[in-house]
């Protein structure tokens, strides 16, 4: 080959490297998005600020004034760390850039993965863009991103297992220690070795039960050691804390987020129905379980994406072989595959990458809503924040639960939240407690007073915000179209004694230290 | 391919052909005799009483003060005046009778499209009996249900047994959209036939089942006939638009929950799931290729349910013949694949032995099987019974429905006009019928901004005093400890005048 038909080789990108680009840039065209769907994000890049500055893994709470110095179990410290490192580096744009990188190699291997197992790059192209789509409704710059990449590449080692190549064990364990480092989703990779367990020859059976035990017994190498496996377990078993988690809610198939999903399950019943090819019984398990696990659960669709595209991708390829009709399309994938085999441009995806950095670094918004990579006003309580950092506000306070990050985030360590996105620290009681303040249950004055809760900050429409504005107790110190920050009126001293009176001594003294006595 | 272990026909087991299914018919018919008591009951027997005195059908509202003398498409004015025909004739007995009848006849209706051993059919029915029950309530809702399973049936025979009795859409249809606005689904089926029967040709199937072109294009021609004659109703070619209409209120999504879609952390909704489950599971580990319109309705109807739970009942209907003949050709696979390891375990000569047909005593049969049925059935009708007891109905009744706070209102006489909860509606309509309601059931009536009105007054949102002021309300009549409670309670200017554990009664102070 000569250097002149070299040349566009070196240039020319792969399917692969193309839908890398396409992803990483829809992702960045996503960022507020990522920022402002829900709210814990300010409580990562702060646990992972923490341990940069420290150089040590927090293992109680330094977070809340209500669980302060109780055992906290650190199960996403490693992804923690990374994100904070890309704040570090660039800020908000930084966690947008490092989050769409996740997202673009995850499927990009969910990409390969479909093309290894159906060997037409169309097919595999489709599935790929189609599971991005169906996982998107869950595309939030937190470690759960870790969990996605994660299953695809244990998925690819124990399909390599399953195949017969088993001189790559090793990968097995390593995975499940970063794992279970980086996010509690680590359970995910049990139940996926489980189903692939059920069908190994008793030969093979010895091998796999020792490296799912040699993987369980990794994942003790972490800072609380047993303790990662009791919290994440402790959580899944409470009814009543995933009941009442938004992420753990089924999909509303209302939202148009979820029509993906839809459309994945259509084509799965269409596609199984219509094969007559043999189906390999550990995908039909691994698709039927995930298809149950996502209906049961929002958050389980972006792993039923990327474990289900590859089997889909399968069982399409060997339909479209079998039908006429689709000739013509596997003679023109084949010709693509060629020509694609022989291209070299994988530097475009660095390029590109590198092109989103200089341009954020220069302050050019690349977001498709125009708004920039911030915490939206419209969204958490910014304007609120900032009146309290003016006016140094003292003393316990009680928030918006998906304000806690944010507030972390902001605020932290002067002040502390009353509770954050961190349920299964926060547990059920404090949840039932603040569940109790915000609907004005009986005995909701009690809660802001046993937690000697000096001010609140909640959206002004909300029950709690409109029935404290009506008590002469409270006064309003801040207010805008999100947020509402009302605070102790001293001036109503009576009813201040008494609630401290109430309390006892240690009440009382309590009140000193947190200057509610300052007037 | 030799099946060894096919069961041999056993002409004397005439069982088969109906003592199974009648079984499997108590049974449904016991589990759906229930106490007939749903929120929308009372203002469809409020209707059906005003039909029938008038001669005419109820098509201007007359219940509320909100939609006083404005029509109402009432689609489901010949149910609601066979509702209030049974409820007269026998009460809740009749109701509830009548109720557990029609379902066990929808499920029937889908026996009868299995093409599968009875024994396997109905288990395969009673296991979808809990899918479809949550529908199987006194509303017009199941009649709608049991003409989706005459058509599905009808389907069958065209399809599956060449027989064309597609005319009978035609009265059908004209019956259809004069009992519910639920024909649509009727018009589902018809285009995932047809689609299914256009993708067979495109796949290049081959086979008896499969419809010819010309059977195609006669079924579309029966589609247009259908859609034509749904317009003969009180209602005329208003009733195309009902279903459009309803579907698109987006309060319906928020707060009813039979418009929502499924929650399956519920028990109660999990079984849709694993219908969906097997039906994915089977068809993906048979060989048996998925028939294009089986393909269309149970990815069709599956669809549905996931957007609303009430299509539960329909999903069920479509999924179970599927799920029945997968299922068998599985078996028969596996029996086939494993044809060495069971002739190990039986000997082919012993499995001749325990298929050999019985000696020959039809009599004792035939009496053993009737007084089991008869034993059963009698079960079956007690239960009916003793659900539909007036005292039970009344204990219910007082459960759900603020019985005691109707009796105060009717002892005291507030004047002016009253806010109800949605859900008391309809039983204010039937039991209050001096104090037209705030808002019932019937939510093709009110629109989406107006229940989104109702629903942040009746929580005690931003906005309540507007909207009890701005439709003149002066006493209210609500759930205990609500947010409306909670702010009326703070509020000068109402007053608490009744309470009880389940219902609050305020009334405007001048």
């Amino acid at each position: 080959m000569d250097a002149d038909s070299r040349f566009p080789n070196i240039l020319l990108p792969r399917l692969g490297d193309i839908l890398f680009i396409a992803l990483f840039v829809a992702v960045i065209g996503l960022g507020p998005r990522l920022l402002n769907q829900d709210g814990d994000l300010g409580r990562h890049l702060t646990i992972g600020e923490y341990i940069l500055d420290n150089g040590n893994i927090p293992t109680r709470d330094l977070f809340s004034h209500t669980l302060a110095g109780a055992a906290l179990t650190p199960h996403e410290w490693l992804a923690q760390v990374i994100f904070a490192g890309a704040n570090r580096l660039g800020g908000l744009d930084g966690v947008v850039i490092f989050s769409a990188l996740l997202i673009a190699v995850t499927f990009t291997l969910v990409y390969r993965q479909c093309y290894q197992r159906s060997r037409i790059a169309l097919i595999s192209l489709g599935w790929a863009i189609l599971g991005a789509a169906t996982a998107s409704l869950h595309w939030i710059a937190r470690p759960h991103l870790f969990t996605i990449l994660m299953a695809i590449l244990w998925v690819r080692e124990l399909e390599r297992i399953r195949l017969g190549g088993g001189s790559r064990w090793w990968a097995l364990p390593i995975l499940m220690l970063l794992w279970a480092n980086l996010h509690g989703g680590f359970l995910v990779g049990f139940v996926i070795w489980g189903i692939y367990l059920i069908r190994f020859q008793f030969s093979e059976t010895s091998k796999m039960l020792a490296l799912g035990v040699i993987s369980a017994l990794i994942t003790l190498i972490n800072p609380v050691g047993w303790r990662l496996w009791e919290t994440g377990l402790g959580f899944l078993r409470n009814p009543y804390l995933v009941g009442h988690t938004a992420e753990y809610l089924p999909p509303d198939f209302h939202q148009a987020s979820a029509w993906p999903f839809l459309v994945m399950i259509a084509l799965s019943i269409l596609l199984l129905g219509l094969s007559r090819d043999r189906k390999v019984f550990v995908h039909i398990l691994l698709l039927a379980a995930w298809t149950v696990m996502g209906l049961y659960s929002a958050r389980n669709i972006p792993l039923y994406a990327v474990i289900s595209a590859p089997i889909l991708a399968e069982v399409s390829a060997g339909l479209i072989r079998r039908l006429p009709f689709f000739k013509a399309f596997v003679q023109l994938d084949e010709r693509l595959v060629e020509v694609d085999r022989g291209l070299r441009g994988h530097v475009w995806p660095a390029l590109a990458g590198l092109a989103v950095v200089a341009a954020l670094a220069r302050g050019i918004i690349l977001d498709f809503s125009g708004q920039g990579n911030h915490f939206s006003p419209q969204v958490f309580p910014v304007k609120a924040v900032d009146w309290m950092e003016a006016h140094s506000i003292i003393g316990a306070g009680f928030n918006y639960f998906p304000w806690g990050g944010y507030l972390l985030y902001r605020t932290w360590p002067e002040q502390r939240v009353f509770i954050d996105g961190q349920t299964d620290f926060y547990g059920e009681q404090l949840t039932r407690q603040y569940e109790k303040a915000i609907s004005l249950q009986p005995g909701w004055r009690e809660v802001l007073h046993e937690n000697h809760v000096r001010w609140v900050l909640m959206p002004p429409e909300s029950l709690l915000a409109r029935a404290l504005q009506a008590e002469p107790g409270w006064i309003t110190l801040f207010r805008d179209d999100t947020a509402i920050l009302l605070d102790m009126n001293l001036d109503y001293s009576p009813d201040i004694s008494q609630i401290w009176e109430s309390l006892g001594e240690n009440g009382i003294q309590d009140g000193r230290e947190q200057g509610f006595y300052t007037k | 391919m030799k099946t060894v272990y096919k069961m041999e026909e056993n002409k004397d087991s005439i069982q088969n052909r109906w003592f199974i299914p009648v079984v499997m018919l108590v049974l449904v018919f016991a589990m759906a005799a229930r106490t007939p008591l749903d929120s929308d009951l009372w203002w469809h027997l409020r209707a059906g009483e005003a039909t029938w005195q008038s001669g005419k059908p109820i098509l201007v509202d007359s219940f509320s003060h909100t939609r006083a003398g404005m029509p109402w498409i009432n689609h489901s004015w010949l149910s609601q005046v066979g509702m209030y025909l049974l409820f007269r004739a026998g009460g809740s007995l009749a109701i509830g009778a009548a109720v557990a009848a029609l379902a066990t006849l929808s499920m029937g209706l889908v026996y009868m499209q299995m093409g599968v051993s009875p024994i396997l059919r109905a288990f395969l029915i009673l296991l979808a009996t809990p899918i479809a029950a949550p529908v199987w309530s006194p509303r017009p809702q199941l009649a709608s249900l049991v003409l989706f399973g005459v058509l599905a049936y009808l389907f069958y025979l065209y399809k599956c047994q060449q027989r064309d009795y597609l005319w009978v859409c035609i009265p059908l249809f004209v019956l259809w959209s004069n009992l519910h606005g639920g024909y649509v689904l009727g018009f589902l089926l018809f285009v995932a036939l047809i689609a299914g029967e256009m993708l067979n040709h495109f796949l290049g199937l081959e086979g008896r089942e499969i419809v010819p072109w010309k059977g195609i294009a006669r079924l579309g021609v029966w589609l247009g006939v259908a859609w034509l004659v749904v317009a003969i109703n009180p209602n005329g070619t208003a009733m195309w638009a009902i279903p459009i209409r309803t579907v698109s209120i987006g309060a319906l999504r928020d707060f009813i929950s039979e418009w929502q879609s499924p929650d399956f952390h519920q028990l109660t909704q999990q079984p849709f799931l694993w219908l969906l489950l097997a039906t994915l599971g089977t068809a993906g580990l048979s060989r048996r290729r998925l028939d294009g319109s089986d393909l269309l309705n149970v990815g069709g109807f599956a669809f549905l349910a996931m957007l609303a739970r009430r299509n539960y009942g329909p999903f069920a209907m479509v999924a179970v013949p599927v799920l029945a003949r997968h299922l068998s050709a599985l078996g028969l696979e596996w029996r086939v694949r494993h044809r060495e390891r069971l002739e190990h375990l039986i000997p082919p000569e012993r499995w001749k032995r325990l298929n050999r047909p019985v000696a020959r005593r039809p009599g004792w049969t035939l009496a053993l099987n009737a007084l089991f049925i008869a034993l059963l059935a009698g079960a079956a009708i007690c239960k009916l019974y003793w659900v539909t007891t007036p005292e039970l109905v009344a204990k219910y009744s007082e459960r759900f429905y603020p019985a005691k706070a109707v009796q105060w209102i009717e002892a005291n006489q507030p004047t002016g006009r009253m806010f109800n909860n949605y859900n008391w509606g309809g039983y204010l309509a039937w039991e209050l019928r001096a104090y037209p309601v705030f808002v019932d059931g019937r939510t093709d009536l009110y629109d989406d901004q107006f229940l989104r009105e109702y629903q942040q007054a009746a929580a005690g949102e931003q906005g309540w005093e507007e909207t009890l002021d701005y439709y003149a309300v002066n006493f209210v009549l609500s759930e205990a400890g609500s947010g409306l409670d909670r702010e009326l309670g703070r509020s000068a200017e109402w007053a608490k005048a009744y309470d009880d554990e389940m219902a609050v009664v305020y009334i405007r102070e001048r």
